[in-house]
Formats: structure tokens, sequence, C-alpha cells
């Protein structure tokens, strides 16, 4: 067994290899492009574009502890910190070239998608009107229900609208068949995160949602590469081993629990505290809906479009409960923490129905806790906190009276 | 006239029902991107759902408190069954508000379930090609609620009532302008509400004898230290409380970028061709609305517009929680500044106290002065 620590080694060794390239001055560097979580990455790597994730960066500045001084910075150029939390503390990083890494880079292209969150094309005309480059919007469905041959058709036309554009700007062809290897490389590494998420039905579960917040930073970034499917390969047969030797995240496994949004990046300590009491989670609707998915067909167009449409923001309510429904019996799950998320109004519009059809249908209690996933002004930490006590008396007394029944 | 208009808004309710009795169905929308055409072309009122100040205590069970403010008051108006005379319901998605939104409403209003129309984000080809088949579904919705069929003939007729409306709108805006003041801002917004729940070829009617009575009257003298302002608002509800205190102020706001004014109403539908067509065309790119349309188009036409009518101010003020106008504001202010118009925001907690209104808007005119 390879171990927790096996695995942020590699990542470490990733994340520096993957920012020392985007800090490569050199004349003969790869382009950046700054896109959304929601585009074809697949393509980028294909054409040895370097992606960059101005959200994944603001979860990284929340870890470096930066992210209140670049939503302030970010307010005082006329950002509401209303706005998407991940827009604040990226474009606070803009205007003043603060935070990890230097800041975030320099662009050569952008690059926002219009479907899965609709958030993504405004900010990026802020960073266009800031730096001057090349913006291209790649429009999409936004579902009413499971994608039909419409929506699927319009994703396929708009991505290969944006091959031709990337095509035109830095004056390369796509390799077609590159492309196809990356896709496939990606559709393994996404059934490999998916079957891992499958072995946490066992009891105990043997991967805490701590480490795989953790060990999500290769799929989310460089998704299409040999490296990145390599480590959810060996993430997997290591997970698989813990299941076969019965071990757990380390806590005594009281009460099973799912996380409804987005993390609180500035406070990730929040799961350590639930875990400790008992309070185990075992599903999280935010690795499954984006990225923990088997979505490869024979076609690696349309494979790109069920990936890439498919996420928790673009489903509507009755797919959701439906979806929550069989996890609350196929995880066994005993509560669920709802955290409206100040910081996307998308993956908290709905939320409460959620929690509240299942406490309907199955009793499971929930709760509301509200808070900001990257913004940390005013983060009352102490008091989400003694919710969370709160929580676990009613876990308590519920699993009592069950037993008693 | 104008409490005419304001009597026929406070009687939307009445109005509806009447409509039901002897005509048909009636159809709520959520916003000026809804094809209102097709629903007049199939016999049925189309009526907009909008912010009145409800009590929305009931709906927070269900969205969230950060969520647009306008949304929770209209699930509120339903869960209080004031929307009950509504036999259908349209909604575009424009902004991450309504993304969750639809869901929401569709488990909690106690209405029929709503039909989402997919609005995209670009206008090419693929996006147009998309659109038009969202408007076929809107056609199918429409076709089975009412049991009419909407064929071009109707759906053109439609269009041309549509456009004497949009024309007699933008004649409003004329009479507003500073060379002729003779209607103020609080008013058209009296006449853009009642114009959003009673059947256009009334409003048309009315709207004709108003604009007759308006232009027959003197142009109207403005005191010397009176200032002008160019107003960047996202609801009717709150414009008003804006506009009435700056015009208590003895100032004017010569213009605004309301979403049923004049910038809905600045272009005609194309009335050549298929209507249908001219309709998709119409609403994915003639309508610049900021869920939709590049900030930094918007942000120029703004700016023009507020050049062009040599105001002394602008005046931003927007709901809170709207993402596109969040992200709009930046590039705004930064184009105010480059061009030395002086700009005001005002916050969502301003207009809900006139103290702080008054005294935010008395302070920018004096700066002004």
């Amino acid at each position: 067994m390879k171990g927790r620590d096996y695995f942020k080694e590699l990542r470490k060794e990733f994340r520096t290899a993957y920012n020392k390239e985007l800090a490569d001055t050199s004349s003969n560097r790869k382009p950046i492009a700054h896109i959304t979580g929601f585009m074809p990455s697949e393509v980028f790597v294909a054409m040895d574009i370097i992606p960059f994730y101005p959200e994944t960066y603001a979860t990284m500045a929340c870890a470096f502890r930066a992210a209140d001084e670049l939503c302030l910075a970010a307010e005082e150029a006329g950002i509401s910190r209303d706005a998407c939390a991940f827009s604040t503390v990226a474009l606070g990083s803009m205007h003043t070239g603060k935070g990890p890494y230097g800041g975030v880079p320099k662009p050569d292209l952008l690059l926002s998608s219009a479907y899965t969150c609709g958030i993504h094309v405004p900010w990026w005309e802020v960073m266009e009107d800031f730096y001057k480059v090349p913006h291209f919007i790649m429009d999409g469905p936004v579902l009413a229900g499971a994608p039909t041959k419409q929506d699927i058709a319009f994703f396929v036309a708009e991505t290969k609208k944006m091959i031709s554009f990337l095509e035109e700007q830095t004056g390369k062809k796509l390799d077609m068949d590159r492309l196809k290897k990356c896709v496939e490389l990606s559709g393994t590494a996404s059934e490999y995160f998916a079957d891992l998420i499958e072995l946490r039905k066992n009891r105990p579960n043997p991967i805490s949602t701590r480490q795989i917040v953790g060990d999500m930073y290769h799929i989310t970034s460089l998704p299409g590469t040999e490296e990145t499917t390599q480590f959810y390969k060996e993430l997997y047969e290591d997970t698989l081993e813990r299941v076969e030797k019965g071990l757990g995240v380390g806590y005594e496994e009281k009460f099973r629990l799912i996380w409804d949004n987005i993390p609180i990046w500035h406070d990730l300590d929040l799961i350590d505290y639930f875990e400790k009491q008992g309070m185990i989670f075992v599903y999280e609707t935010y690795f499954t809906a984006y990225w923990a998915k088997k979505f490869m067909t024979d076609d690696i167009f349309e494979s790109l479009a069920l990936k890439y449409l498919t996420s928790w923001t673009n489903t509507r309510l009755p797919h959701k409960i439906k979806i929550m429904r069989d996890v609350v019996r196929d995880f066994q799950i005993d509560g669920v923490a709802v955290f409206e998320n100040k910081g996307c109004r998308a993956y908290s519009t709905g939320q409460l129905d959620v929690a509240a059809t299942l406490n309907d249908e199955f009793g499971t209690p929930y709760l509301a806790m509200t808070g900001n996933m990257a913004d940390p002004g005013g983060h009352d930490a102490e008091g989400v906190r003694h919710k969370v006590d709160a929580f676990k008396e009613l876990l308590e007394s519920h699993a009592a009276a069950k037993t008693n029944a | 006239m104008i409490s005419e208009f304001k009597k026929i808004y406070e009687q939307r309710a009445d109005i509806a029902n009447e409509w039901k009795k002897q005509n048909g169905k009636v159809v709520g929308c959520f916003n000026a991107m809804t094809p209102q055409e097709m629903i007049h072309a199939a016999g049925a009122l189309p009526v907009l759902i909008q912010d009145v100040g409800m009590d929305i205590t009931e709906a927070r069970r269900y969205l969230p408190e950060f969520l647009c403010p306008t949304l929770k008051d209209c699930l509120a108006q339903a869960m209080d069954g004031k929307l009950s005379y509504i036999d259908g319901i349209i909604m575009s998605h424009l902004c991450e508000g309504m993304r969750g939104f639809y869901g929401v409403w569709e488990k909690n209003a106690g209405l029929s379930d709503p039909l989402l129309i997919q609005v995209p984000a670009t206008s090419e080809e693929s996006a147009l090609t998309f659109y038009i088949e969202e408007c076929r579904k809107l056609k199918r919705y429409l076709e089975e609620l009412t049991g009419n069929q909407i064929t071009d003939e109707a759906l053109k007729k439609s269009i041309a009532i549509y456009n004497e409306n949009r024309a007699l709108i933008n004649k409003l805006y004329e009479l507003r302008k500073p060379s002729q003041n003779r209607i103020k801002g609080s008013e058209i917004v009296s006449v853009l509400n009642a114009g959003l729940i009673m059947p256009k070829e009334k409003h048309n009617e009315m709207l004709k004898k108003f604009i007759a009575e308006k232009t027959a009257e003197p142009v109207q003298e403005t005191a010397e230290d009176s200032l002008t302002f160019y107003l960047i608002s996202n609801e009717l509800f709150e414009a008003e409380t804006i506009m009435s205190t700056i015009e208590a102020l003895g100032s004017t706001v010569v213009s605004d970028n309301l979403a049923y004014g004049l910038r809905y109403s600045m272009e005609p539908v194309a009335m050549n061709g298929d209507p249908m067509l001219s309709l998709a065309d119409h609403y994915l790119n003639k309508i610049p609305c900021p869920g939709k349309f590049r900030s930094d188009v918007l942000v120029n036409k703004l700016t023009d517009s507020i050049k062009e009518l040599k105001c002394n101010g602008a005046i931003w003020s927007v709901e809170k929680y709207c993402d596109p106008y969040i992200f709009e504001f930046p590039i705004f202010q930064q184009s105010m500044k480059e061009n030395g118009i002086p700009l005001l925001k005002i916050e969502a907690e301003d207009v809900s106290n006139s103290g702080r209104l008054k005294t935010k808007i008395e302070a920018f005119a004096e700066m002004l002065s």
C-alpha cells in the first residue's frame, strides 16, 4: 500500500512542474490560455497549450491564506464581493500581481464557456479588458434534463469552432490522433476516479474527503496525459487495497454523511472537525458531477460533450433528487451537510429542496450552513462548528430513535 | 393619465382574470428575453412577473438568502396565491439565478410546470440554429396550452402590434430628452409597468393618447441649477423610487437602460421573411441585455448615450446579486473615468432607506453643482 503521503508527494511534483511551465519565459515557451473548468481541456493538451484555471488558482490562494487580501483588492477595483468568490480572488491577483506563485500568469489567450456557469463570460470579459488579448466564448446548452441530440450537436459545433480559433491563434493544426489519445486517457482517468468513489460505499469509508480534495488536482488541471491517468490508476488500486484490509480514514465511523456543494477552501479543517467526531463524509456532489464519471463513447466529440455538459450546475432539480436518493441508499447515508455557498449561486439554489426531499422520504437529517467557498471575509468558523456540534446531537438522537423503534 | 397606467398595474390580477373569462389563457414570463409575440399569436395574454415588494420569509425556506431578490419575490407571490390566474410559465435562461430557480419554482410555486427556454450566449450560426429550435419548442408548448395553432399570419400580425408598441415607447423617450422635457422618468416607469401586464393593443391605444396629450403641452422650463442624470438600473420597482427621489430634488433622469424601456424597444423585429426566424434573430441579436451581450459593447453603447444626452452624471443602481451587472460595473466605471463622467453607485440598502437615498443623491448633486 502506498499511502496518502505517496500521493501527496506526486501531487507536489506535478504542481511544481505545472507551475514551472507556466512561469517559463523562454522564447520557445508554450502559450498559456486561461480557460474555465468546463471546457474540453483535452484539446489544449493535444495542442501544447497550457490550460490555466483561475478557479483552481483561487483554491490555491485559499491554501496559501492569500484569498482575503485578494478579494479586498478586487473590491477596490470595483468587483463586488457578492460575485463568484473564485472570480474575486483571481481578479484580485490579476490587479495586484500578488498571490501564490507570483500571481496569476499573464495569458496569451482567454477562452470562456457559457453553459455550465453563466459567470465565466462576464468574468473573462473583465480579464479581456485588462490583458487586451483575444477572447473566445464557447457557447453551449443549459440543459433542461438529460442532454438531447440538439444539446450535443450544439456543444460539438462549438468545440470545433474553438479548435479553429486555437489553430488560427497558434498557427498550428490540431493532430486528431493526438486528441483522440488525450480524450481516451482522460476517459480512463475519470473512470478510475469514478470507480474510486464507488469504493466509498464500503464500511469503513476507505478514503477521506480531505485526501480527495487534494488528489483532484491532476484531473482538474491536466486531464488527457499519461501522468494523470497513471495517478488515478494507482490511487484507485491503493484505495481498493484499503478496502480489502478494512481500513478507514483514521476516525471512528459513527455516521456517514454527504457534503453538498463546493468545499470551503479556506476552512478545509472543518471537514476534520466533523470527522474527529465520527461524522465521516463518504459522498460529495462536487467530485462525481464534474470529474469522477464515465463518459466515453465511440465518438470523441460526443464523449467530451457528455463529460462537460453533465455537471451538477447544469443538472435540473428532479435529476439531482433522483441521484441523491440512490446515493442515500447505496452509500448508507445518515445525514447531509448542506453548505449554502454565497460564493456560488448556481450550486446553492435548489440545495434546500434536495435535502428536504431526502428528509421527507428517508428521514435523513440535514444541516444547513452558510459561508463562502473562497472568500474568507466574515467567515464565522466558530459559529459553523457550534452548528456541527448540534448536528451531531441530532444524528445521535435520530439513531437512538431508530434503534428503539 | 399616469394615474390610469398606475391603476392598471395595481389591478393586474383583475385584468388577467377578466381576460381569462373573455379570451383564454394567461402566460407568465420572467424577463424581457421571452418572445412575447408568440404568446400573443397563440391568443394568450403575456404578463410579466416582477418584483412587487413581497414578504419573502416563506420563499427563503427554498432559496438562498444571496439569490436575486426579484426571483425570491416572484416565488413568494406564487406561494401566496397571488399568481393563481397564470396558466403557463415561460422562463428564459439568462443568468445564474435562473439556473437553479427553474427547479425550485417547479417544485414549490404550486403552478403548472414552467417551460425553460435556453438563450445562447453568442449569436453565430450554431447558436442561432439552437435558439430557433428553442423557439419551436416554445411554439409547441403554447399551442398545446391554448389549443390554438400559431400560424405565420398570426405571428406577423402580433409582431406588427409589438413593433408599434416599440415605436411608441421610443417616442416616449424622445419626449423625455432634455430638449423636450415633456415626460418625467418616473412617469415612464408607470407607463412601462402597465404595458407588461395588459393587452398590447390597449397599451398602444393608451400610449398614443398619452403621447398626444404630452406633445400638446408646452415644453417645461427647468431651473438653472437642475441636473440631468442617466440611470443604469435593472428593476422597475427600484428605478421608480430613485427617479422620484431625483425629481423631488429638482433634477431629472433623462434616460435609462431599463429592461423594458428603450433597451427592449430600440429596434423593431424585421417584418420580412419567416416570422419565426425574424423573432429568433431579434431576441438573440438585437436586445442588448447584460445577461447575453458582451460587457464592452454594452458599456460603449451606454457611454455614447450618456455623452450624446450631455448628462451631468451617471447613476448606477443594480439589484444585489445580479451577476451580469456585477462584472459590467468595473468596465463601466473605467469608461466613466476615461470620459470624465461623474458616477454615483447606489446600493440596494440605499434604495430601501428613503432618507439615506435622498442624502446620497443630494451629496452627489452638490458635488456636481
